[in-house]
């Protein structure tokens, strides 16, 4: 099992290293470069200066060599062009406002979406499966920025009981974490209630069942953890989407998270920033795929036998 | 599931057979419309889609006023004059939210047919082939599926540009590696199936087995997730333009509706409201009609 994580973590550095060559591509591609973002206004000559100072007018090829070597070698991200503070410190700085926020929401969504799920699912076709069913629907369509404001709009501006945005004690996490949160267990209500209909009916739960065992035991021990799988999978996306993808949200509360650096640093147009953002926000949430993965392999033996047989997980 | 289905389709089917083949094929249809007409979930699903759609169409005839018509009452309250009251500017926003069902939906449709075409066309590629290309593909698919989406659509939008065709094309391209995967793994799946190997004994070209063979027998997933899809663009392009990267604010994309609304949340929450409700109206619609899709073509779930 050791051999297995680190021989999948040695698999990770080729995929970041894809990632950064991507994301310098992409933003290669954008519009406008650093060079214009930092002369502002300035002369046609100044920009040209500059660009030939920063080394910007160097081919693709040699940029990119370059920034890979300060990425992997060097460690440094380099500095973002507007506030010309060091990007690596500044998101050190910031992951962990991004990282609680994720942690609640994924918990809450595990501990509400499976019992949820589970229910919906023992209960296919009455009402609280109907119930559980068309919750999981509507807030699986519901945008999650929108349902931000409205929540703002109904307890801080109409009810007054909780602070409409800004950072402090608990009362400012409750509004973000549940906004963030109702998509998640949304999906994680669904993908229980899906996979614990293919499993309730096998014959190992018929067995459990015709051998005496409580319907609680046969739930737990024996439906559950054949049903996790797939939860997990889903349950690993959507804590690895609330990382990087409660960026609307946290603009929305003004919480200064990682989301919130990035969609600043768009706004700014400073392309380090948003490059060296994106990339350690990827390198991330590939660890949260790769908990998940050693996750499934740690409920269910079938998936590590394959992972010691198979070359590579497809 | 669809594989065995496709099995009993695929036997039937002659290798030339224009006839035969379709209809088999026309009655797998009416099978699977059939089943979507008892469940509830389509009807009202596929109801809601057809009515926002011709409220999309008709926007210019239905809309009280013009889109950009400035009637001069500014903030108005939803009322009778203006159902959903009006905005900064006085404009009626019963009218914008209308009109922006056309950007969104287009939107929407749009992106996922251009993300659908090239993910299936590179699924099917690497799926069929294997060896390195498909080694190749993948290992790029694995990389751009390492970045959180919403991060992806976002650095393609700000390198796309702004505007409706732009962020259309963003969007579609960030779905692609999805798809790809998706389509691979179905095909894989197809591969194995014995009426391709008969398919390959009576020297049946690729062009051909793919076209005709395979992909008409590993389409079902790639079909629900362009369903599903459309709903999630469609919400992700509002998440683009409220935060000004996708099209402009000043449009009545649903997105950049409740943007522009977002600083009068407090005393003018219509502005906010009623977009929002169309967007949550219009995605729930499509993932019903997307989840009743999924049940119809695979009955062993339901029953």
């Amino acid at each position: 099992m050791i051999r297995y994580v680190f021989r999948r973590l040695a698999l990770m550095i080729p995929i970041i290293i894809g990632v950064t060559v991507l994301v310098f591509t992409i933003i290669w591609f954008t519009p406008g470069d650093a060079a214009e973002v930092l002369a502002g206004n300035a002369p046609r000559e100044q920009v040209e200066e500059l660009r030939r100072l920063m080394g910007l007018d160097r081919p693709y090829i040699v940029q990119l060599g370059d920034y890979l070597y300060n990425v992997f070698i060097r460690h440094d991200f380099g500095k973002a062009l507007v506030n010309k503070t060091s990007i690596s410190a500044d998101i050190v700085m910031r992951f962990p406002k991004s990282l609680i926020f994720a942690v609640f929401g994924i918990l809450i969504s595990v501990f509400a979406g499976i019992p949820l799920g589970v229910y919906a699912a023992l209960h296919q076709n009455k009402t609280g499966d109907s119930l559980a069913t068309a919750f999981s629907l509507l807030f699986v369509s519901t945008p999650g920025f929108w349902l931000a404001l409205m929540l703002v709009l109904l307890f801080a501006y109409r009810l007054g009981w909780l602070p409409p945005y800004g950072m402090g004690g608990v009362e400012y996490w409750i509004m973000p974490v549940l906004a963030n949160c109702f998509h998640g267990v949304a999906i994680i209500t669904r993908q229980t209630r899906s996979s614990m209909l293919e499993v309730i009916r096998s014959d190992f739960v018929v067995m459990a069942r015709s051998k005496g065992l409580s319907e609680g035991e046969v739930i737990v021990r024996h439906a559950l953890p054949n049903a996790l799988i797939p939860i997990i999978a889903v349950a690993g996306m959507n804590f690895g989407g609330m990382l990087g993808g409660g960026l609307i949200i946290e603009k929305v509360f003004s919480i200064p998270g990682i989301g919130n650096y990035l969609v600043t640093a768009v706004g700014q147009r400073d392309f380090t920033a948003v490059m060296g953002g994106v990339i350690i926000t990827s390198l991330f949430f590939s660890l949260v795929m790769l908990a998940a993965d050693l996750g499934m392999a740690f409920v269910d033996p079938r998936v590590k036998e394959q992972y010691s047989t198979a070359r590579r997980r497809k | 599931m669809t594989a065995a289905k496709g099995t009993a389709a695929g036997y039937q089917r002659p290798p030339g057979g224009g006839a035969i083949s379709a209809q088999a094929r026309s009655s797998q249809i009416r099978q699977v419309i059939g089943r979507m007409l008892d469940s509830k979930k389509a009807v009202i699903g596929v109801t809601v889609i057809v009515l926002f759609a011709v409220l999309a169409i008709c926007a210019d005839f239905v809309a009280p006023y013009g889109v950009e018509t400035m009637t001069g009452d500014i903030f108005a309250p939803p009322g009778a004059k203006h159902w959903f009251g009006t905005d900064d500017l006085g404009r009626d926003l019963f009218s914008r939210v209308i009109c922006g069902a056309k950007y969104s939906i287009v939107l929407g449709l749009g992106a996922t047919l251009i993300g659908a075409v090239s993910g299936v066309a590179i699924g099917s590629v690497s799926g069929y082939y294997g060896g390195p290309a498909d080694e190749f593909i993948m290992r790029c698919i694995d990389v751009i599926q390492s970045i959180p989406g919403v991060l992806f659509n976002m650095a393609l939008a700000v390198a796309f540009g702004g505007g409706f065709f732009n962020t259309m094309l963003a969007l579609g391209v960030a779905q692609i590696a999805g798809t790809a995967r998706l389509m691979r793994s179905s095909i894989l799946n197809v591969r194995k199936m014995e009426y391709i190997d008969a398919a390959s004994s009576i020297n049946c070209g690729d062009w051909r087995k793919i076209t005709r063979h395979i992909i008409p027998n590993a389409f079902s997933p790639i079909l629900v997730r362009a369903t599903m899809s459309v709903g999630t663009v469609i919400m992700s392009a509002a998440g683009l333009s409220f935060l000004g990267l996708g099209l402009p604010v000043d449009s009545p994309e649903w997105g950049a509706l409740l943007s522009s609304g977002r600083d009068f949340i407090k005393k003018y929450p219509q502005m906010m409201l009623f977009p929002g409700l169309f967007l949550l109206v219009f995605v729930l619609a499509v993932n019903m009609t997307g989840d009743s899709l999924r049940d119809a073509l695979d009955p062993k779930l339901k029953r």
